[in-house]
């Protein structure tokens, strides 16, 4: 199979799970819990941002300003949805915040925001995203009552620990070996859309087990 | 590098990315089962507490309810009754013994000996004057007198000196046990208390049962929930036609002064 072939279906097989996702998290009955919300409005932005992406890179056209801006508000929308669980972390979470929106200032600063991928800025935001979320499933892991797979949030939050906290060493990697190695750099950067791919498959298995016993939250 | 090594490589990669997100969930589920095995042990702690403190609660005010009574029986009633007593014998000596004056007053003799014992029973500030056994042998006498029923008490030992609170639970635990013997069996009831550990046994020789196919009444399970708060183990032996013996034995030193 050629690059582009595996291109098409590594991109066709992610916004299907993403769609996946949506689905089982639309499944879940109302009213829904606020986490499960707030990660089924990441996954609807992620579904749109993706499938753009595709249909631009079909007409050889750039989107990294776009994802640029996409994973900013996830990570925006992810401290939100750890505030909520956990409103006693306000401070450390305001703190992360402006620590990632600086991170990716800095970087639009001295890159090009509109052409370039911030990675820098990108990984910043990924390590943040990831201390907090294993942070989050610490603390839940101190406080439940129930096993902890049988806690539908267990699974979600495992799948954002998985995406971010292999996207700083994968990306650095990658970034780092580009120059000496471009075909092994484009290797590791297709690592992602796999974990994108599990990362979507634990959300939706999460809003599975959530639509079947709506009365358990983490 | 070739393609073929190149793809290995990012193998590696992701298998390694995997196994430590498997290993960062092994061990949080392994840190959230024994918290809440800890959580488990402690509500069991605390529900126990909370018993402790409601079986406290509900003893104190029967106490004071039978102290209210012990005191109107021996206050108000038996000195009515010495009253009568006086105003017999008066009689008597005016206008002469008889049959009739005689059984009068030899009945409210014995009434107000009953109302005094019956009254010392019911004191509960007795319990910090006198011991388990010495309750007991007053109850056995009683049953013997009253009730006709053929029983005995054996003090093997030295006993220790229980806390008032334990005595209490003891003999209320022991006043089941003979109530539930004396339904039971027409026979003897034998008592036996021994020292340190201190240990209570109530046998009879009625009519038994079998423990395997007879399900546990209330009284039995209130008489093993009661001896749990006090750090006591309750065991009932039977056998069709061999009887009931009752063991009760001190399984904590907290619950008794050495004496």
């Amino acid at each position: 199979m050629d690059a582009v072939t595996l291109y098409h279906v590594r991109t066709v097989a992610g916004l299907s799970i993403m769609g996946v996702a949506l689905v089982s998290f639309m499944l879940i009955p109302r009213p829904r819990p606020v986490v499960f919300g707030i990660v089924g409005l990441i996954t609807g932005l992620a579904l749109v941002m993706e499938t753009s992406s595709y249909l631009m890179s079909l007409f050889h056209r750039n989107n990294n300003l776009l994802y640029n801006l996409y994973t900013t508000t996830e990570f925006l929308l992810l401290m939100w949805m750890v505030h909520h669980e956990r409103r006693n972390w306000r401070g450390w979470l305001l703190v992360g915040a402006a620590a990632g929106i600086l991170a990716m200032a800095l970087n639009a600063a001295m890159a090009d925001p509109l052409g370039d991928l911030l990675i820098d800025g990108i990984v910043i935001l990924s390590l943040l995203a990831a201390l907090t979320i294993g942070a989050l499933l610490w603390s839940m892991a101190m406080r439940s009552e129930l096993a902890l797979h049988r806690v539908p949030a267990f699974w979600l939050y495992m799948g954002l620990l998985l995406y971010f906290s292999a996207l700083p060493p994968v990306v650095t990697l990658a970034s780092v070996i580009s120059k000496k190695d471009p075909a092994l750099s484009l290797m590791l950067w297709t690592i992602m859309p796999v974990l994108s791919i599990l990362r979507y498959l634990l959300t939706a298995y999460a809003n599975r087990l959530q639509a079947k016993a709506p009365a358990i939250h983490g | 590098m070739d393609d073929p090594d190149r793809l290995v490589f990012a193998i590696i990669v992701v298998t390694i990315i995997i196994l430590v997100i498997l290993g960062a969930m092994a061990m949080l589920m392994v840190v959230n089962a024994n918290r809440r095995v800890l959580y488990k042990a402690r509500l069991v702690e605390e529900e126990q507490r909370m018993e402790r403190e409601v079986m406290r609660a509900e003893r104190e005010a029967v106490h004071q309810t039978l102290q209210s009574v012990g005191s109107e029986l021996h206050e108000n009633i038996g000195q009515l009754m010495t009253v009568a007593l006086m105003g017999v014998r008066h009689e008597a000596e005016l206008k002469g013994r008889s049959p009739v004056l005689d059984g009068t007053e030899e009945a409210l003799v014995r009434s107000i000996a009953e109302v005094r014992a019956l009254s010392k029973n019911l004191n509960s500030e007795l319990w910090k004057k006198r011991t388990l056994a010495e309750a007991i042998e007053t109850e056995v006498q009683r049953l013997k007198r009253v009730l006709r029923v053929r029983a005995r008490l054996d003090v093997v030992g030295e006993l220790p000196t229980l806390e008032p609170d334990t005595s209490v639970i003891l003999y209320r635990v022991f006043q089941e046990a003979v109530t539930n013997a004396m339904k039971h069996s027409t026979g003897d009831i034998r008592i036996t208390l021994q020292g340190d550990p201190f240990v209570m046994t109530v046998s009879d020789d009625g009519i038994g049962f079998d423990p395997a196919t007879v399900k546990e009444s209330n009284g039995m399970a209130n008489i093993r929930r009661r001896c749990g708060l006090i750090g006591f183990t309750a065991e009932c032996t039977s056998a069709p036609g061999k009887g009931c013996t009752w063991r009760f034995a001190q399984e904590r030193m907290s619950t008794a002064k050495q004496g």
